[in-house]
């Protein structure tokens, strides 16, 4: 990944090589994440670029950019390189991801358009085969595409004989994908929670672009996402997007192996290839959820089976709290199902539920996550998978109702519940998730700058870009971008008063070990002006100092030597002032942050200070007191005049008889 | 224990002691009437008093220390008055210093004030204000 190098005004260079042309955008490569336009490689002007710049709020897939550009010879589109630019339009930096453009079309537009459907053999010689070697190559290196879908996988040139795999790294995983593409426990959770996923997946996405293909658009039509999502569930997966179509028992095979609803029984890209090179796979047969003996009324439908009712309980959230209380659904759970444990698991969770509009939302979420298990989680708006809750935390922390909500779940440790009752991840996936809520949970007991949401946010996101409204746009996810995205601030003369908030404290403190600890301590809550600045031009000169003396940051050094004034007012000297000052000043002119800290941070001279004065304060005091005294005629009062008057005389007495002596003896003498 | 120590001096100087004691009468007064602690007065009397009997004193010894001479100089009218004259003078002194002394301290404190302010605010300007006990405020409303 290579930080560009361009300027205000300049053209948008990547890598020095690169140059991108936001003016030539390629609406048909444009997907959910991201937006396309052309590039060209300088060195080889002939070469076609597509460099694919992530939306606003979103970041890419930083973890496998790096891992996918080496592998350049298989089928797919891979990065030639990444990393952010300066976008024109916004004045913010926006990240970019280069790639080669194929030759050929995608197979299909978007979900929803019609296009001539492809024959089986079509499919299995053009698409499967194919791009086989790039699934089995990535799930050789846990790599999840998951952006595969009918409009994201090309022919590889205008003769459309063969196909390669569209890009997957320029947005969060998933989140490109319509919720047809998703099995259904993603697609029942919001875009932005659906986690890394996994190379099941994968090949779901795969099964279902198959569909799609022999469909000629999409098989669902006419139905609407919940809709789609709700059949999958009552009539599984295969029955909802295969249907009624005419297919050979030998495309029936990948279909329902790929379609399959339990992640564990689906085909994986081995089996696939199995299947390609003619050996036969037993069919495997659609697992549905099990029926209840009779239906249970939720509003205005009626449902069979707890995966149904659940999913229709967290759709119509507000009225789940009526059904479950009112013990239909116990009831409906012993009667129909027989399940003793399931109902007095929700009794327990009734009965031990307090008053109140959180309790009755942690009672439903609690309910869900009995019903059906294997379902993400649920909170009011929120519904993630367990993975992807603290990225949907991420893409929606602008929203303020969901950060409340998410808030409220950790505060009643819902995730942690949910990771005890739920079957779906590996041990030691559940065991790194629970630290990982844990940790929300520390840091939003303590809500100091430098701790907090945002800090449980930048610890749990390591690539997530800091969210402050001071370089929200300049796209600064690492430290090392920090100074320089601050330095561009003071130069646009943008800076105020605010020298940090709880966004780069708590970026600051997740992203550096140094700073873990002290930023907190630092940022503790002052009334002294002097002090608070300090801690801040502490933290930046820490950063200055992790991420390189060498550099300079002339404008910002400016902006916080101007904010420093309190810093060296508060010194009772003048002329310690009037030398701090002076050296501000001249630390100041030449961009050094952590020269400026170590001019303000001077503890000899505050010690000494704070001495001088105390020792000044007294001696002013004496002086006082003696002015008092003399202008209450201490001097020239008869007590002390008496007194003074009495050893003058016998002074004088002394004096006189003694030169009376001297010469009375000189007489003698002579 | 003093006077035992001293009664061998009085019984060889004798005629010194005679002629002193005779011109040392006004000190002996000055000390049973000074009621001061550090008896300032009596010093003050005595040293002047010791100054007028010490002539007395130089003729006795030129006259070998002789007992009728110690007599003839006690009488002597010159004797008591420069005696008794120079006791006066101290006790002059003693009376003279006070009122003097009172219009030197008037005359001086008003400059010793005018010092004090100006190291006060000396203070203050390499200080600032707050240097000033209960504070930058009195002085600013100044």
């Amino acid at each position: 990944m290579t930080e560009n190098s361009n300027g205000p005004g300049e053209d948008l260079t990547l890598a020095g090589r690169y140059l991108i042309h936001p003016d030539k955008p390629l609406p048909a490569y444009d997907h959910a994440t991201a937006f396309a336009v052309d590039a060209t490689d300088q060195r080889a002007p002939t070469r076609r670029l597509t460099a694919m710049v992530c939306r606003s709020g979103l970041v890419p897939r930083l973890d496998i950019i790096p891992q996918l550009s080496r592998l350049m010879r298989l089928p797919m589109i891979t990065p030639i390189e990444a990393g952010p630019v300066r976008w024109p339009e916004t004045g913010g930096r926006r990240f970019v991801v280069l790639f080669e453009r194929p030759l050929g079309d995608a197979l299909a537009g978007k979900l929803g358009t019609k296009f001539e459907a492809l024959r089986e053999d079509q499919i299995t010689h053009k698409i499967i085969k194919p791009i086989l070697p790039a699934l089995k190559e990535m799930g050789g290196r846990s790599i999840k595409h998951r952006a595969i879908r009918a409009d994201n996988i090309f022919y590889k040139d205008s003769t459309c004989q063969s196909a390669v795999l569209g890009e997957c790294a320029s947005g969060p995983a998933g989140m490109s994908q319509p919720k047809l593409y998703e099995p259904v426990d993603a697609a029942m959770v919001l875009e932005s929670g659906r986690g890394q996923g996994t190379l099941a997946d994968d090949m779901y996405a795969l099964g279902v672009t198959i569909a799609v293909l022999l469909t000629g658009g999409n098989p669902t039509e006419g139905m609407t996402d919940e809709e789609v999502v709700a059949t999958k569930i009552r009539r599984g997966s295969y029955i909802t997007l295969v249907g009624d179509l005419q297919l050979s028992l030998r495309m029936i095979e990948p279909l329902r192996g790929l379609l399959c609803d339990d992640p564990n029984e689906r085909w994986t890209a081995d089996d696939l290839e199995l299947w390609a090179n003619g050996r036969q796979l037993s069919p495997k047969q659609p697992m549905l959820p099990t029926k209840a003996s009779r239906a249970i009324q939720f509003g205005d439908s009626e449902y069979l089976t707890r995966p149904s009712l659940s999913h229709a309980m967290g759709c119509r959230w507000g009225q789940a709290a009526k059904l479950i209380t009112s013990g239909e659904v116990t009831n409906w759970l012993r009667r129909s199902f027989g399940d003793e444990e399931s109902a007095t698991a929700i009794e327990f969770l009734i009965n031990s539920s307090g008053g109140g509009r959180q309790a009755e939302d942690q009672l439903i979420s609690n309910t869900l996550a009995v019903l059906a298990p294997n379902h993400p989680i649920r909170y009011r708006q929120i519904s993630a998978r367990i993975d992807g809750l603290a990225a949907a935390l991420a893409v929606n922390y602008g929203d303020e109702d969901f950060r409340a909500s998410f808030v409220e779940m950790i505060k009643a440790n819902l995730p942690q519940t949910f990771l005890k009752s739920a079957g779906s991840s590996g041990k030691s996936d559940r065991a790194a998730l629970t630290k990982t809520f844990d940790m929300f949970s520390y840091f939003l007991d303590r809500r100091q700058l430098g701790n907090g949401l945002e800090r449980a946010l930048y610890e749990a996101i390591r690539g997530w870009p800091c969210q402050s409204p001071l370089i929200a746009d300049d796209y600064v996810c690492e430290l090392d971008d920090l100074l320089p995205a601050l330095e561009r601030v003071a130069r646009r003369g943008s800076a105020n008063e605010q020298l940090i908030d709880r966004h780069i404290a708590g970026f600051c403190a997740a992203r550096s070990k140094t700073l873990a600890e002290c930023v907190p301590q630092l940022l503790a809550p002052t009334t002294d002006l002097a002090k608070e600045r300090l801690g801040v031009l502490a933290i930046y000169a820490e950063v200055h100092r992790i991420t390189g003396v060498s550099q300079r940051f002339p404008a910002l050094t400016a902006w916080l030597a101007a904010m420093a004034t309190p810093i060296y007012e508060g010194y009772h000297n003048r002329v310690m002032r009037d030398r701090s000052q002076k050296a501000v000043d001249r630390v100041g002119s030449k961009g050094d942050l952590s020269a400026l800290f170590a001019v303000l941070n001077d503890s000899t001279t505050r010690t000494a200070d704070v001495a001088g004065f105390a020792d000044a304060r007294t001696e002013y005091g004496r002086l006082e007191n003696n002015i008092n005294w003399l202008m209450g005629g201490g001097l020239a009062a008869p007590d002390y005049v008496q007194a003074k008057s009495r050893q003058a005389a016998t002074f004088l007495s002394a004096v006189i008889s003694s030169f009376a002596v001297l010469a009375l003896s000189i007489i003698f003498v002579t | 224990m003093t006077g035992i120590l001293l009664l061998p001096v009085i019984v060889v100087l004798f005629p010194s002691c005679i002629v002193l004691f005779a011109g040392m009468v006004p000190s002996i007064v000055a000390y049973m009437v000074d009621r001061t602690k550090g008896k300032y007065l009596a010093i003050t009397v005595a040293l002047m008093n010791f100054c007028g009997t010490l002539p007395g004193l130089t003729k006795l010894w030129q006259a070998g220390q002789a007992y009728d001479a110690s007599l003839r100089i006690a009488a002597d009218p010159v004797h008591w008055l420069a005696s008794y004259g120079a006791a006066g003078s101290g006790w002059l002194i003693y009376l003279a210093v006070p009122p003097i002394l009172s219009v030197y301290y008037s005359s001086i404190s008003a400059k010793r004030i005018e010092t004090l302010r100006r190291k006060q605010a000396e203070i203050v300007e390499i200080w600032g204000s707050e240097v000033v006990p209960g504070g930058a405020q009195e002085l600013s409303e100044e």
